[in-house]
């Protein structure tokens, strides 16, 4: 019985040092890691490690100057294909359905309809493709689209013209996701575009797009 | 991380390291990122046995982390809390390989009946890989954790939401099958 025990335990620790060849791991790869948490958190600030805090300091301001850019850009464009299309459908139509609700009565309504037009459009796409991206073959072609897509994304979600927690919860889904179709590489495994999907499943991203987007056309006013 | 502050016990530096994460600190972000990197990947690793889902698992810990950071309530470490943010993703992970092992598993199964084959008898190292392999999830993960990266079992047990006592006994069991699944070798000079 003791010689039994005893050959337990030798196995026991033979086991216990064995083991810790077991998936051995490499080095923890903790800068590129870094590099990619950052780039998915869009955390500009956060690229850096502290000891280049000094640089850090100037380099936010560049990026925020340059979204700035990029956010009166893109808030240009989509208040212009906004305001277009409201104008062709004419006025009205000012109920709420969760899009951007600004204040001042007439004259607010116009932009207010104008922004949840283009948002409406914005998710429309977005639906379009990730419903394609899920159910078609890989397509380097993806990713140009993702990239287009993402930066409406966070182009909205910078706006904050969206404020109802449902819709900017699923624009933020949404980014996520686009960002990971942006980082697949035609070489990549099935694997990795089959997390991506399963992601949107989870998340249930068509569906609440769906939800979100009206049947049909974008709704106009008196349409 | 040298610059950061020296606070008085590991709790209040985990309570203020979070506060400045909160708070919009890049320095802190990286500092808790940095402190908990390595063990939450050599977790990965050690469960998957693949780098690239190790550092997606790895990445996709710490984008929750931080983006639930609030509701860390500083009742268990912030270590362990971050642990069982991994062991979340990484089970949520293994879910999704093993649908999708089990299809390239029985493709290879009908190569294998297709082209049988005789194989050495495996040695200690492998037949161990395999055991481990086919414990049971929980086990497998209460192994690793405890036998291989040196988790206590309260760590353990914070981090699984289990009873220290559970951990302990799945530890327990654990072992046990791997002694089973061992036994050749418990005569000496079988290696």
């Amino acid at each position: 019985m003791n010689d039994a025990r005893r050959e337990e335990h030798e196995l026991d620790d033979r086991v216990r040092a064995l083991a810790r060849q077991y998936h051995q791991p490499p080095e923890t790869p903790r800068d590129a890691m870094w590099a990619r948490i950052a780039a998915r958190r869009g955390g500009a600030e956060s690229l850096r490690p502290p000891a280049e805090t000094a640089e850090v300091r100037v380099l936010p301001l560049r990026r925020r100057a340059m979204r700035m850019m990029a956010w009166v850009t893109g808030v240009a464009a989509t208040l212009a294909v906004g305001i277009g299309i409201g104008r062709l459908s004419g006025a009205g139509g000012g109920e709420s359905t969760g899009f951007p609700s600004l204040a001042g009565g007439a004259a607010a309504t116009e932009p207010s309809m104008a922004l949840q037009v283009a948002t409406s459009q914005h998710l429309s796409r977005a639906e379009a493709f990730l419903t394609g991206f899920r159910s078609q073959s890989p397509d380097s072609g993806f990713t140009g689209q993702a990239r287009d897509l993402l930066t409406s994304t966070r182009l909205l979600l910078d706006t904050r013209v969206v404020r109802d927690a449902r819709t900017q919860a699923l624009l933020q889904d949404l980014e996520l996701i686009l960002v990971q179709i942006v980082q697949l590489r035609p070489g990549d495994r099935p694997a990795e575009r089959e997390l991506i999907t399963d992601g949107l499943e989870q998340r249930q991203v068509l569906p609440r797009l769906r939800t979100e987007v009206p049947a049909g056309p974008p709704r106009a006013a008196g349409a | 991380m040298g610059g950061l502050a020296i606070a008085s016990s590991p709790a209040a530096e985990s309570a203020s390291l979070v506060g400045r994460v909160l708070g919009g600190d890049p320095a802190a972000e990286r500092a808790l990122y940095d402190a908990n990197v390595n063990r939450v990947y050599r977790l990965a690793h050690r469960m998957i046995g693949d780098s690239d889902l190790a550092e997606e698992y790895t990445q996709e810990t710490f984008i929750r982390v931080f983006d639930k950071l609030g509701d860390f309530r500083g009742d268990a470490a912030l270590s362990t809390w971050i642990t069982s943010v991994a062991i979340s993703v990484i089970y949520n992970g293994m879910r999704k390989l093993k649908r999708q092992r089990e299809r390239e598993r029985s493709l290879d199964d009908a190569q294998a009946m297709a082209a049988p084959r005789r194989e050495a008898e495996p040695d200690l190292k492998t037949r161990l890989a395999t055991a481990i392999d086919r414990l049971p999830e929980g086990y497998r993960m209460v192994f690793l954790m405890h036998d291989v990266e040196g988790f206590t079992h309260e760590e353990i047990a914070e981090s699984l939401g289990v009873q220290e006592g559970t951990s302990k006994a799945q530890l327990s069991r654990a072992r046990a099958r791997l002694r089973t699944a061992l036994a050749d070798f418990r005569r000496p000079g079988h290696e």
